[in-house]
């Protein structure tokens, strides 16, 4: 997945992983991580190259992952994030990219909680990578997508139902209380 | 994979917790520290999306949730509410969640169960009959699971059996098994009293009270090896009874 490419244009853009790994995705696509969507919007149409932008929070390996939930998610459309209004940029001003996401700020959740029921992607992906689900997480939160948040707090919250708080805390490796 | 849960941001525990039951969240709270301290918040957004998925919108505006003063004791009086799959069948509850009816069946007695059982703890509980009348046979009281909830013709049928102890408020008498544990109760209860019930399995005692007011009537010696559920039974046609869960009773 790791791309080779220097020069980038026509919409496309390199993600950087923490270690490393560049990734080169359409703007569409990385728009899908509503922490970008701001830089993106502000790049307008410049077309010519852009500096990679280090996401040094996520592997390689889960931001591999986290594209491939972008791609999918751009393509069928469905939960997308709804089309802001276009921002009027001044292309006279040299645009600066912002090379840190912005932190998500606390949102108040939903009542009540929003539909979970994954599709059939959603399902497949989600058993995918059911070993790293808190990686999956700390990555969705991070670069605040919210569908696949919402899809992973549920199934967290499937993994402790029914379960006694020893078993809870097995399952997710938290230590005793002293 | 490490203690991945403790590394999780607050906000995104917090999302979690928002997709977990009542008694998930219950059981959290008893896995470490940081779960304790971030469900002690009984007014968090965790325990108003509990209370938002209890019961119906009647429930959540009655008037009876209006001495409850958090989220989280408002989702719990909905898990501890009555059980209308756990009654006679001649026992509907009404759109609050709270307030059972009994049709206007001949010659029959009915009673109902809470939904939650206690071995352990003390608990309060508030009974109203709503009226139209005790009739000849209202009690009110604690029972196992065991214990029947329909009998036919008019018969005090909570405390009938070993697995019931009631106040009869139609006889004035406190009864299990049948048998009268005390003869001639001195206490006026009238249709719409607050009864104040107070489970206590740490001593095995159920007292009561009226309206918050100090009454000397109480059922000693309760079992403690098997969970007691608030009950209630009633002969007239058309009663209606609320039970309100209280939580843990306040000192003094």
């Amino acid at each position: 997945m790791a791309s080779p490419a220097k020069v980038t244009g026509g919409g496309k853009l390199i993600l950087i992983s923490g270690d490393g790994e560049r990734h080169e995705v359409s703007r569409e696509t990385a728009k899908i991580f509503r922490a970008l969507e701001t830089m993106i919007e502000s790049l307008g149409d410049k077309e010519e190259l852009v500096e990679p932008i280090p996401l040094p929070n996520v592997s390689g390996s889960v931001l591999g992952r986290m594209i491939a939930w972008s791609e999918h998610h751009v393509t069928t459309c469905s939960f997308s994030a709804e089309a802001p209004p276009s921002s009027p940029i001044n292309s006279e001003v040299p645009v600066q990219p912002v090379v840190r996401p912005k932190v998500p700020k606390r949102r108040q959740p939903q009542f009540p909680p929003p539909d979970v029921v994954p599709t059939a992607w959603e399902k497949d992906f989600l058993e995918r990578n059911r070993e790293d689900l808190y990686d999956l997480l700390l990555a969705a939160n991070y670069l605040d997508v919210k569908r696949l948040m919402d899809l992973l707090c549920a199934r967290v919250a499937d993994l402790i139902k029914g379960k006694d708080p020893a078993k809870i805390r097995k399952t997710f490796h938290v230590p005793e209380p002293s | 994979m490490a203690d991945m849960m403790s590394l999780l941001p607050h906000f995104v525990l917090e999302r979690i917790f928002i997709y977990t039951s009542f008694k998930d969240l219950i059981r959290c709270s008893m896995v470490c520290k940081k779960w304790y301290s971030l469900l002690s918040d009984e007014d968090s957004v965790i325990w108003r999306a509990k209370f938002e998925d209890a019961g119906t919108r009647h429930f959540r505006n009655s008037k009876h949730l209006s001495e409850l003063q958090t989220f989280r004791s408002k989702a719990l009086a909905y898990e501890c509410a009555w059980n209308g799959q756990d009654a006679s069948k001649n026992i509907y509850i009404k759109d609050d969640c709270l307030t059972l009816h009994r049709k206007p069946v001949a010659q029959s007695s009915d009673g109902i169960r809470g939904k939650t059982g206690f071995l352990r703890g003390q608990h309060y509980f508030v009974v109203i009959f709503q009226g139209p009348s005790f009739g000849s046979a209202a009690l009110v009281g604690v029972c196992t699971k065991d214990a029947p909830m329909q009998k036919g013709g008019y018969v005090p049928l909570l405390g009938n059996n070993e697995h019931g102890w009631a106040w009869d408020l139609s006889q004035k008498k406190l009864k299990h098994d049948g048998e009268v544990l005390e003869e001639s109760i001195e206490v006026e209860v009238k249709i719409k009293d607050k009864i104040g019930m107070m489970l206590d399995m740490e001593t095995g005692r159920l007292k009561f009270n009226i309206n918050g007011e100090f009454i000397n009537v109480a059922i000693t010696n309760l079992p403690r090896d098997k969970p007691l559920y608030p009950s209630a039974s009633a002969v007239y046609g058309n009663s209606e009874i609320t039970l309100i869960y209280y939580g843990k009773p306040v000192v003094g």
